[in-house]
């Protein structure tokens, strides 16, 4: 098993990348600071997964070249566990990214990273709503605090590929 | 103020404008779509004057090459 995080371009996968895995990856302010991916190690109910870290992302159409590697992974990893990162604040742009994996078959979890800027900026997101309509697990994290992660990581074995009928079924609710 | 319809790029840093169309293909709506730009958004001109387009929509912001911006109609 392989876990791939993935989600748009400046959202936060670095930062949850070195929480999980105490590596260094450079992280800055700016999208696009991943352009390659990096592999990494975690303990998960003792045993070692591995754990990648894709560049960002906004469609499974890529664009440029850092997206053309980001959906290369994602083809080549059939058996992969997908933890996507949503910024909060701009949850509905992050939808569309994740959609498109589940559409695609894969197990997801979603992570609701930088939960304290949505807070800071009034935006009050329905978690057990959401989790009810994607039929996966759905988790907010605030990755440079490391709030949130632990629990990330314990729902991540949750995740079981959806039919994306369910979904649109379910949306009209 | 007379309100008329103008490039995005004939926007002054600091102006509003409501975007009315995005004259392009599917490839380009989408991908604009996907960073928060789409019609009916309300945008705000950061810096037009040399180099990229950058704007604020949908409380981020995006750096549009010139090309694009053109192709995007804001009523102001």
């Amino acid at each position: 098993m392989k876990i791939l995080l993935m989600g748009n371009p400046n959202v936060g996968k670095s930062v949850i990348f070195n929480r999980l895995t105490g590596a260094r990856v450079i992280e800055s302010n700016y999208p696009g600071t991943t352009v390659d991916y990096i592999r990494g190690w975690i303990q998960l109910k003792g045993k070692s997964v591995e754990l990648v870290d894709v560049p960002g992302t906004f469609s499974l159409e890529p664009k440029d070249k850092a997206e053309e590697v980001a959906v290369k992974m994602l083809e080549e990893e059939k058996d992969a566990v997908v933890v996507c990162i949503i910024d909060a604040s701009k949850v509905e742009r992050g939808l569309y990214l994740t959609l498109e994996i589940i559409e695609r078959g894969y197990p997801v979890v979603v992570a609701l990273n930088m939960d304290d800027v949505a807070k800071d900026k009034n935006i009050q997101i329905d978690v057990k709503k959401l989790e009810q309509i994607l039929g996966v697990p759905v988790v907010p994290t605030v990755a440079i605090s490391g709030e949130g992660i632990k629990k990330l990581v314990s729902r991540i074995e949750e995740a079981s590929p959806i039919k994306i009928d369910k979904i649109i079924e379910k949306a009209g609710d | 103020m007379n309100m008329r319809i103008h490039r995005l790029t004939e926007l002054k840093p600091e102006e509003w404008g409501r975007i009315v169309a995005i004259e392009g293909g599917r490839g380009l709506r989408q991908k604009l779509l996907l960073r928060g730009i789409s019609e009916g958004t309300t945008i705000r001109m950061i810096s037009c004057y040399h180099g990229p387009v950058v704007v604020e929509a949908n409380r981020s912001i995006v750096a549009l090459g010139r090309g694009m911006a053109q192709k995007i109609k804001v009523w102001r």
